[in-house]
């Protein structure tokens, strides 16, 4: 290696680690100055709580033992509604790349119904579908299972139509060309819908959970924020942040996974 | 070609497209007969409805009037090599034996003989975008060769190459081809491409297409390969009498 190429991967690497200690300096700061402040009483405590009352509301709630069932439950529906908008989404995508004609029909509908905000919808069905988690999952299906389409749909109709003419060279069914070329092809295109899917699968849980729900994170910011314990609302919404990230993770390593899928 | 039995027959086909602006006519009244292990190529100027020859061949569509006939299985070869990034260079072979559901032992053992054969042994395990150009065209034409077709349709198989390359594989498909001995079908707009490889050269017209000419191609046996073929003396004759047709069309 000549002494050039050492210089330059040493300030790639250099260049890393500033990134990465920027971003630990903004956290870090963020947190610091919102304790300083609620501390010397610039803010008031009790309306904007602090990270330390937010840390003694965590260990409280630790020690009941509720805390993870709140985040067991509104993980749990992110999930469902998550998975089944996306299996639903890719099966209806399937249907409508193998029957053009019904794709031609219902394109207008689609179009109009994902430019509705969903969330309007949760009312409606929390009325249909009682006061209990069902609702909750399907409004978070309801949301994400449309741009699923959308998004599955484009991937199927972009592949190169000479990979189809070569399954079909070889005798190829309809089915044969969307499990052995339409579906591996769109792998990027559904990975993509998944990112999208997983934080609108948040938003209607916790749209869900504000409306109906007697447990969960949503539930936590309704119940603090009307008993006027913005710890807990602060908290809640903190934890919230973490359990996305946690869902985030997980993709971004399914994704790695398929990084070779492309050209 | 009376003494030889054809493999296809296209007996006056003319294909029409229909489309709100109205009807254009791709093809019109061609006739065209190709016989066991020959190679045909058709030349004619871009747009001219080459492709559709070759659709009409497979079987993809069908003709407006007309028939074709064609005994046996059809492989198509592409512009692109269309090898699946997402599967090695072996499933990529495999693929023509996996959907027709033929995946014997013996089968297998062919695909792995032919890769062996023509230099991609060492790469069965390698993703495409790790090969060469010239590899992946290769590999392409092994895929379709796997499922064992008796004629081969080849559609600009090498345009997509840079011109280096495109001397080198046309070398090594042409002769892959001799040596599996299939009956190939080449459509192409490059005419020394069709002189190079091919024992007959159909002339076609502009849109619609319809057949100026037959060349028969004949060299000697010194120039045997298609680069050796470019060298011979009679190459440029070829390629002027053809030349001309085409340019008397416009």
């Amino acid at each position: 290696m000549s002494k050039a190429q050492i210089a330059f991967l040493k300030g790639l690497r250099r260049r890393k680690k500033l990134v990465a200690t920027c971003q630990i300096l903004i956290l870090v700061s963020f947190f610091g100055l919102w304790e300083l402040a609620a501390g010397l009483g610039w803010i008031e405590a009790f309306i904007f709580s602090s990270p330390s009352r937010m840390w003694r509301m965590l260990l409280s709630m630790i020690e009941r033992g509720e805390l993870f069932n709140h985040i067991w439950v509104t993980g749990g529906q992110v999930m469902a509604g998550f998975a089944l908008g996306t299996v639903m989404g890719i099966a209806v995508a399937t249907c409508l790349w193998a029957n053009d004609f019904t794709r031609r029909v219902l394109n207008p509908y689609l179009v109009v119904f994902n430019a509705l905000p969903k969330t309007a919808l949760a009312p409606i069905i929390i009325v249909w579908m009682g006061n209990n988690p069902r609702a909750i999952i399907v409004t978070a299906l309801l949301i994400s299972v449309v741009v699923t389409i959308l998004n599955v749909l484009t991937g199927f109709t972009q592949v190169e139509e000479d990979k189809i003419r070569l399954a079909q060279s070889f005798g190829a069914n309809k089915i044969q060309t969307l499990i052995k070329v339409v579906f591996p092809a769109s792998v990027p295109d559904i990975i993509n819908a998944i990112k999208i899917n997983i934080g609108l699968s948040f938003v209607g849980v916790i749209v869900g959970e504000f409306l109906v729900a007697q447990a969960g994170l949503g539930f936590l910011i309704v119940y603090g924020s009307q008993i006027f314990r913005m710890d807990m609302v602060m908290l809640s919404i903190l934890v919230l942040c973490c359990l996305a990230a946690v869902f985030y993770a997980v993709i971004t390593i399914i994704e790695k996974r398929f990084a070779n899928w492309v050209e | 070609m009376s003494e030889k039995k054809s493999v296809v027959d296209l007996v006056d086909v003319s294909m029409n497209y229909h489309s709100r602006e109205g009807e254009t006519q791709a093809v019109s009244g061609i006739n065209l007969s190709v016989g066991v292990g020959e190679f045909v190529s058709v030349v004619g100027p871009s747009g001219c409805g080459k492709s559709t020859i070759l659709s009409l061949i497979a079987g993809l569509i069908a003709p407006t009037t007309g028939r074709v006939e064609v005994a046996g299985r059809v492989g198509y070869m592409f512009q692109r090599d269309q090898l699946f990034p997402w599967r090695t260079i072996l499933n990529n072979v495999l693929l023509g034996l996996e959907i027709q559901k033929n995946k014997s032992d013996e089968a297998i053992k062919h695909a792995h003989q032919m890769l062996e054969k023509y230099g991609l042994g060492d790469f069965k395990n390698h993703r495409p975008k790790e090969l060469s150009g010239g590899m992946r065209q290769r590999a392409a034409l092994i895929r379709t060769l796997a499922a064992r077709p008796k004629i081969l349709l080849l559609d600009e198989p090498f345009s997509a190459l840079d011109y280096q390359t495109r001397l080198s594989v046309s070398d090594e498909v042409g002769g892959i081809i001799a040596a599996e001995g299939v009956t190939a079908i080449l459509v192409t707009h490059d005419i020394s491409e069709a002189i190079a490889l091919s024992g007959r050269v159909v002339v076609l017209s502009k849109r619609p297409a319809s057949v100026i000419n037959i060349h028969k191609i004949e060299f000697e046996k010194e120039f045997d390969t298609p680069t050796a073929r470019r060298k011979s003396p009679k190459f440029p004759e070829y390629f002027e009498r053809i030349w001309k047709e085409m340019r008397e069309d416009e």
